[in-house]
């Protein structure tokens, strides 16, 4: 038999070419391959992925999506969403030039604005009281103009309306509900002025509502974002920062400083992570840098164990020997071969604590711990929230949702990330 | 089915579904099980003699299933049987022995437990009668066959030696007196010496219990000591069959040819140890053709455009090479 | 006698006698596992106990002064820093915190008319036992047997539900839970009370004896005062529970999906062994040894999401005190409870641990 050639190529001549195709394949098209590879999970990340860029934008740029200021009082009191609120409002004749309350004051001496109102109707008396406050601060402007209206009560709505589309008054005050409620077809001739106590009749109601003292709930919503956002990256980078290198070196190096360093994470990760931070937050004071602090500090463990165990598991590969035994020094061991299988890793940690700080940060803030009450913070929304639950139950659940929402999104991404990433849980 | 042959795989086809696409790891194959035999199973790593094994239980699951054949078992086809009867099969009528006795135990069962479990399982009369006893008097009595002394049975897997643990792994295809044992590279993990032990005990329980035995190894060697038939497998297809003394001595497949003369021989002065060129093909993209032919010595035209068949070449002796088959008639 | 040292005796006893039987019974190996374990948790304690103390008596704030508020006039602020013996050295000062930690002296406290804290503990400790406890169970019941259920139907619609299940209870803030609950059967439905462990009226005719409201309504014999605990037992327990068990689904999952890989998994099968036996038999007791090791650390997150239920639900328990001390700047209140809480994570965590070597045959032989 004869000896044979040697044959060079390692593959038969099409899977070589199928090899190739993939390397060439570029990077969004990968994407979509991954979808086809990765199934469910991919959906798990993607969807994840929209969520956490959405609410980052949401985060930056809250004044873009937010109709009110979070501190600004918009409305009365507890509002159900969508709720109109009845705001007594000014009706004038279409072509008036009056506005406001006011615009009907009038210098001192000429005839006394006519006003009407619907009898026995507390709109009557706030118009009074109003009508005192405004007179209080212009009459010692240099105009000499004084707010006195003569109020005229009527039996009901459309007299008093009908008054001004007659012209015997030169407005009406009714509450903003009755003037869209109807009223408004009835009188084509009347126009609604603005609101006479300054208040916004905002005619589509507010989006979801008025907490106890009259902010839109759905502007703290977005507002809240920024804070809950900054506080869960920050936290977590912090805790990145300290917990990698800590690790790195603790398994790396072993011996007693791992000992030593492991003893002490272990204590801390099996402390409740809360009770430390309320702790730590009780005895600072509370701030934003504070929140971040403490909540880093509980984090810490998590990344040290995790790249701790990694490095370990790395470093008795064989490869790191066989670098080791052809002399590669430490550091380049670590960088080159450790530090690589360490970041996916370390990257679902990333995005699984960032949710959890969110929701730690969340927890102190209901507990009233942690962030000056002037911010806009879910957590505090909820508390506040808690006293109300009989009269406004939006001003507990919609601030619940955002959190869910933001911490669901980063822990879904965690999740499938852990599914695509871990070669345990791979298919045999 | 004529009744030597206990077990007929006809073209069976396997198929994994993997992220890049459905790989064959056995395609087309067809063998007989003789009654009595020990039949070896050889190819080397990835060739798809393991999953073959696995297919006659039909153990296979998650991405592996079956796509086509039959599996004719004592007169059934078990591929049309359902997923429900099939437990009643395997471990009763078919035992497997694993390739690594210290991973293929339950690590937090106690030996007997695992024995009067699949005797349970499989006879329930002895559960209906609460006599746990008598469950453990046929462990006893089989371990000790074995060379196992009875105490041992209480203990766990990891208190016990390697060759121990395979030794257990044979009791427990043999406890329902299985008709065919699969052993999947049941050696490969022992040392030289209980590995000798390992196939003298295995033929001595074969001619006892009158056991077939496919024995599935990469290793040749362990075939020549103890196989009556060899069948060697590459890339995913039969490649020779025959029996075991005229497989060795006249291979008719270039691929068996160039496996035998891969074996190293302290005897012959060859110079240098014969290496075969290459490496086995791709299964995601098998070549056209038969599948030994960018490596073979004697390759011709023919061998890069069509498949040859499996087809005996003597009597009792089938290899699947177009050096022994007439070329088909021009295709066009 | 004191609800806390009978507590202490009840658990204590059983537990010494239980760890001397094991040790006269159990091979060398296992010997040598639990007392390496019983030292390590020395180290685990005094870490802990100075974490404590350095987050209370090193980092900057001045707890004395603000616990007094305005009214603390400079001389009555220096009585009682001298009082509390903040003057002198942290040498000093550590010393004797870890003197009276393991003495469990705790003090008075500063604010609610120097009661003495551990009389208040007393009444509190067992009130968040009695809603810890049947919410672990109950967490471990759905975490445990979905989790198993979720890695046998891998990658199929029952498994990605179960995900989803985790990932979303996950996700939900445990007060909000609370609260939405409280909004539904309390509020809307009243169904169930909205906070307190008892009605208050049969409250003050109950007899206590562990202050386990439930276990001493049973008996004295006091059925009106048992339904009404259990009444109020239910919400707090669910919202603990079903948060607690998004997490051990998915610990319970993951270790399972691993076992199932196993080899002997696969020759189990080989055998005949039906499916069932195979995932709830073979794998799950073999998966539940690291679980049972995760699920002891799990007693952190346990802590924290009482600490905000009992808020949430009024709970007189171990975490609404804290909440309240804080805000009222009872500083030595704080650090008692705190300590209290690092004890008893220790203890669990070396329970944890004797329980897994008792389980892991590999362990005990």
């Amino acid at each position: 038999m004869t000896i044979q050639k040697e044959n060079s190529s390692e593959t038969t001549p099409e899977a070589q070419d199928w090899t190739d195709e993939l390397e060439r394949v570029g990077f969004i098209r990968s994407i979509f391959l991954a979808r086809r590879w990765y199934g469910a999970d991919w959906w798990f990340v993607a969807i994840s992925t929209v969520m956490v860029i959405i609410f980052v934008i949401v985060a930056l740029l809250p004044g873009l999506f937010a109709p009110y200021d979070p501190h600004e009082i918009v409305g009365s009191r507890f509002l159900a969403p969508g709720e109109h609120p009845a705001v007594p409002v000014l009706i004038v004749p279409v072509d008036s030039p009056f506005n406001s309350l006011k615009d009907l004051a009038v210098p001192a001496g000429e005839s006394r604005p006519p006003v009407g109102v619907v009898q026995g109707v507390p709109t009557g008396g706030a118009l009074n009281e109003l009508a005192q406050v405004i007179d209080d601060e212009i009459k010692n402007e240099p105009e000499g103009l004084r707010l006195r209206p003569r109020i005229n009560r009527y039996p009901n709505i459309e007299e008093a309306l009908q008054a001004v589309a007659d012209g015997d008054d030169l407005a009406a005050v009714i509450q903003s509900t009755e003037w869209e409620g109807g009223m408004a077809e009835q009188f084509p001739t009347l126009r609604e002025g603005q609101s006479i106590t300054g208040e916004i009749s905002s005619t589509g109601g507010f989006f979801m509502g008025t907490n106890d003292i009259g902010q839109d709930v759905w502007s703290r919503l977005l507002w809240g974002t920024r804070v809950a956002l900054f506080i869960g990256f920050s936290a977590s980078i912090v805790a990145l920062v300290f917990g990698v290198p800590l690790g790195l070196f603790a398994g790396f190096l072993g011996g007693p400083v791992d000992r030593l360093l492991s003893l002490v994470m272990d204590s801390l990760y099996a402390f409740p992570g809360l009770i430390l931070a309320i702790a730590i937050t009780a005895v600072l004071g509370p701030s934003v840098l504070n929140v971040i602090v403490a909540i880093a500090v509980l984090y810490i463990p998590t990344y040290y164990r995790i790249v701790r165990g990694q490095t370990l598991s790395v470093k008795e590969e064989i490869y790191v020997e066989a670098a080791q035994s052809i002399g590669a020094r430490r550091a380049e061991i670590l960088w080159q071969y450790i530090f690589p299988n360490v970041i996916p890793s370390v990257a679902i940690i990333f995005s699984v604590n960032v949710a959890d700080a969110i929701l730690t940060g969340a927890g102190l803030s209901f507990l009233g711990l942690g962030l000056p009450p002037t911010i806009a913070d879910w957590g505090i929304d909820v508390a506040r929230g808690q006293r109300f639950i009989q009269t406004g139950w939006w001003m507990i659940t919609y601030p619940g949702l955002a959190i869910i929402s933001v911490v669901l999104a980063f822990s879904m991404m965690g999740e499938g990330l852990t599914e695509i990433f871990n070669p345990k849980l791979r298919e045999r | 089915m004529p009744d030597d042959i206990l077990y007929s795989i006809r073209n069976l086809t396997v198929e994994y579904k993997t992220r890049a696409g459905a790989v064959r790891a056995v395609d087309d194959v067809s063998l007989d099980i003789r009654r009595g035999e020990i039949l070896g199973l050889v190819g080397e790593s990835g060739c798809g003699k393991s999953t073959l094994g696995k297919a006659l239980m039909r153990l296979h699951t998650g991405p592996a299933s079956i796509t086509a054949g039959e599996l004719w078992f004592d007169g059934r086809d078990l591929v049309q049987l359902s997923e429900n009867e099939m437990p009643d099969i395997r471990g009763a009528e078919i035992g497997m022995v694993f390739q690594d006795p210290m991973t293929s135990l339950n690590p937090v069962q106690r030996i007997l437990d695992h024995i009067t479990e699949t005797i349970k399982t499989h006879e329930p009369q002895i559960e209906l009668e609460k006599s746990d006893a008598r469950a453990r008097a046929r462990a006893e009595e089989l371990v000790e066959r074995l060379g196992i002394r009875p105490e041992r049975l209480s203990d766990y897997p990891h208190q016990m030696s390697g060759g121990m643990r395979q030794r257990v792994m044979i009791s427990l295809a043999l406890a329902l007196r299985a008709k065919l044992v699969i052993a999947d590279e049941p050696t490969t993990s022992l040392d030289v010496i209980v590995e000798a032990k390992f196939l003298d005990l295995l033929k001595e329980l074969q001619q006892e219990f009158g056991l077939t035995i496919l024995l599935i190894t990469h290793n040749i060697g362990v075939v020549a000591e103890v196989a009556d038939r060899v069948a060697v497998m590459y890339a995913a297809k039969m490649a020779e069959v025959g029996d075991v003394n005229d497989v060795f001595a006249d291979p008719k497949h270039p691929y068996t040819q160039g496996l035998l003369k891969s074996v190293p021989n302290i005897r012959l002065n060859e110079g240098e140890l014969y290496k075969m060129g290459g490496a086995p093909p791709n299964l995601l993209h098998p070549p056209v053709g038969c599948r030994f032919a960018p490596r073979c010595p004697h390759v011709k035209d023919i061998c890069t455009k069509v498949d040859p068949a499996f087809e005996p070449v003597e009597k009792d002796h089938l290899a699947s090479c177009w050096l022994y088959q007439e070329a088909p008639v021009n295709r066009s | 006698m004191s609800p806390i040292a009978l507590i202490a005796l009840v658990i204590g006893i059983p537990s010494l006698l239980f760890l001397i039987y094991v040790f006269v019974r159990g091979s060398v190996g296992l010997r040598r596992y639990i007392l390496t374990r019983i030292v390590l948790t020395l180290p685990m304690v005094f870490i802990l106990a100075t974490l404590v103390f350095f987050v209370m008596h090193v980092l900057p704030g001045d707890p004395v002064s603000s616990a007094l508020g305005p009214k603390g006039t400079p001389e009555m602020l220096a009585r009682i820093r001298t009082q509390l013996g903040l003057n002198d050295p942290l040498i000093v000062q550590y010393g004797r915190f870890l003197l009276d930690m393991v003495t469990l002296r705790f003090g008075n406290s500063l604010v609610l008319g120097h009661r003495p804290i551990i009389d208040e503990m007393s009444e509190r400790f067992p009130a968040t036992l009695e809603l810890v406890v049947p919410a672990s169970i109950l967490a471990l019941l759905i975490g445990v047997l979905g989790g198993t259920f979720a890695a046998s139907r891998r990658k199929r619609a029952s498994d990605y539900a179960w995900r989803i299940y985790s990932v979303f209870i996950y996700s939900l803030p445990i007060f909000w839970l609370g609260l939405m609950f409280q909004l539904l059967f309390s509020v809307r439905l009243n169904w169930l009370p909205v906070s307190g462990r008892i009605d208050a009226a049969l409250g003050s005719n109950l007899v206590r004896i562990t202050n386990l409201y439930s276990l001493d309504s049973l008996l004295t014999g006091n059925w009106p005062a048992f339904f009404s605990v259990l009444e109020h037992l239910v919400l707090p327990t669910l919202t603990l529970g079903l948060i607690l068990s998004g997490v051990f689904v998915r610990m319970t999952r993951i270790n399972v999906i691993e076992t199932l890989q196993a080899d002997y998994i696969a020759a189990g099968r080989a055998r005949g062994i039906r499916e069932r036996v195979l995932v709830y038999g073979h794998a799950l007791k073999n998966a539940m040894i690291p679980v049972i090791t995760l699920i002891g650390l799990q007693v952190a997150i346990l802590l924290a999401g009482a600490v905000l239920t009992e808020t949430v639900f009024s709970w007189p328990g171990m975490g609404s005190y804290l909440v309240q001390r804080i805000s009222t700047r009872d500083y030595t209140a704080v650090q008692s409870v705190i300590t209290v809480f690092a004890l008893l994570v220790a203890l669990i965590s070396l329970a944890v641990d004797v329980v897994y070597s008792l389980v892991d045959p590999r362990v005990r032989y």
